[in-house]
């Protein structure tokens, strides 16, 4: 009997169990986000309850990645905990790489309307041209930075338009962006904002409002 | 422990791939208590039901996180494998450590006709990434390779395959994987 999820899946039949357990697995270990016609469950408004009641349990939640397809993420309030106590903080370099990525991919992408506010999976790459250019790590620095990024699923190599019969390669965000919650993507989109345009109006409503300097938060 | 301190550890567990706990401490609930080598770490590996676990997704035919290189990756753990268990009949947690050197051999041994210099670019890079999901701890730099605690892990259906894999591997040169 697990001490964890038993109390959570005691009262299901066996068939309804596998289903909700199977959903548990698809949406925590899926590298994309899973439809409701892969997992059931999901389809279930009660047996979708019993999904995230699983994950609640276990620091997650569900997390609505488009109609009718799913993923999970952390909860909040364990991710400010986690973070509280510098659980799996990315390095600062790290750090550094990807919002790099994040401002040429996401932010500029944006800010010429060609990806959605709310979006932070994009087609656009970050030229790597561009990252040895812009960053203000070394190059030995800024490849291992890629290489634990991409081990953690944040970033993803990719390729973007060819220019003189020559393919430029570059970085997307990677699969982890869909397990943002709705507050996570949020709180990222202020930071972006913050970083890419620090001296914006934009950027000094958002330190206004949530009553933070640039260090903080 | 309360429900949110064990989810905390839940997320702590999934977070950092390798949930250490006081050699005291006793596991969060759903989790099993881990032991090193003594006097070593002891962890805490997160228990799912069958139907809970990554297993399941292979079934639903959705895609499965896998390492960068996953062919090399598979390959370099294989070796790390062999020189850190040495008989099948043991168990294989917590095995012994390796050395470096021996696990470049073997690798070596596995891709007959590459150089040194080869095997070591394919092999470090590979360690950093398998001790990065705590398949193996290696830290750069450093001589000697341990397995990790995802491997202390696996159930006997999957040592079964893997003692299967041991016998088919090469026998390790040199010291045989002694530290």
């Amino acid at each position: 009997m697990h001490e964890v999820f038993e109390p959570i899946l005691h009262a299901l039949n066996e068939r309804d169990r596998a289903r909700v357990e199977a959903a548990f697995a698809a949406v925590e270990y899926s590298t994309e986000p899973v439809s409701e016609a892969q997992a059931p469950a999901l389809q279930d408004a009660i047996l979708r309850r019993s999904v995230a009641d699983m994950l609640h349990a276990v620091g997650r939640e569900l997390v609505a990645a488009g109609p009718y397809t799913w993923t999970s993420g952390y909860r909040d309030d364990i991710a400010a905990r986690l973070a509280a106590t510098g659980t799996a903080v990315l390095a600062e370099s790290d750090r550094a790489v990807l919002t790099l990525v994040l401002v040429y991919s996401v932010a500029m992408a944006r800010a010429e309307g060609k990806l959605d506010a709310d979006t932070w999976m994009s087609p656009f790459i970050a030229p790597m041209e561009d990252l040895q250019r812009r960053t203000q790590v070394s190059k030995t620095a800024l490849r291992e930075s890629l290489e634990r990024l991409r081990a953690a699923g944040l970033v993803r190599l990719a390729s973007g338009p060819t220019y003189n019969g020559v393919k430029a390669t570059g970085y997307i965000p990677g699969p982890q962006f869909h397990r943002l919650t709705k507050a996570a993507r949020t709180r990222l989109q202020n930071r972006l904002i913050l970083a890419a345009a620090p001296d914006s109006p934009l950027a000094a409503a958002i330190r206004a409002r949530r009553g933070y300097t640039q260090e903080q938060d | 422990m309360n429900g949110e301190d064990t989810a905390a550890a839940w997320a702590r567990a999934r977070a950092t791939g390798d949930l250490r706990l006081a050699p005291t401490d006793a596991a969060p609930p759903g989790m099993r208590r881990l032991v090193g080598p003594d006097p070593g770490p002891v962890w805490a590996l997160p228990e799912l039901p069958e139907g809970a676990s990554p297993r399941t997704v292979t079934d639903l035919g959705l895609p499965l996180s896998t390492l960068e290189r996953p062919t090399e990756s598979a390959q370099v753990l294989a070796c790390a494998l062999r020189c850190c268990w040495p008989s099948p009949q043991e168990p294989i947690w917590p095995g012994r450590p390796a050395r470096l050197d021996d696990v470049i051999s073997m690798y070596l041994q596995v891709n007959r006709g590459k150089t040194a210099d080869y095997a070591r670019r394919a092999v470090l890079p590979a360690l950093r990434r398998l001790d990065w999901t705590a398949w193996l701890q290696y830290r750069s730099g450093a001589e000697l390779v341990r397995l990790g605690p995802q491997v202390g892990a696996w159930n006997d259906f999957d040592l079964n395959t893997l003692r299967d894999l041991w016998r088919m591997m090469p026998v390790p040169e040199g010291s045989g994987g002694h530290a």
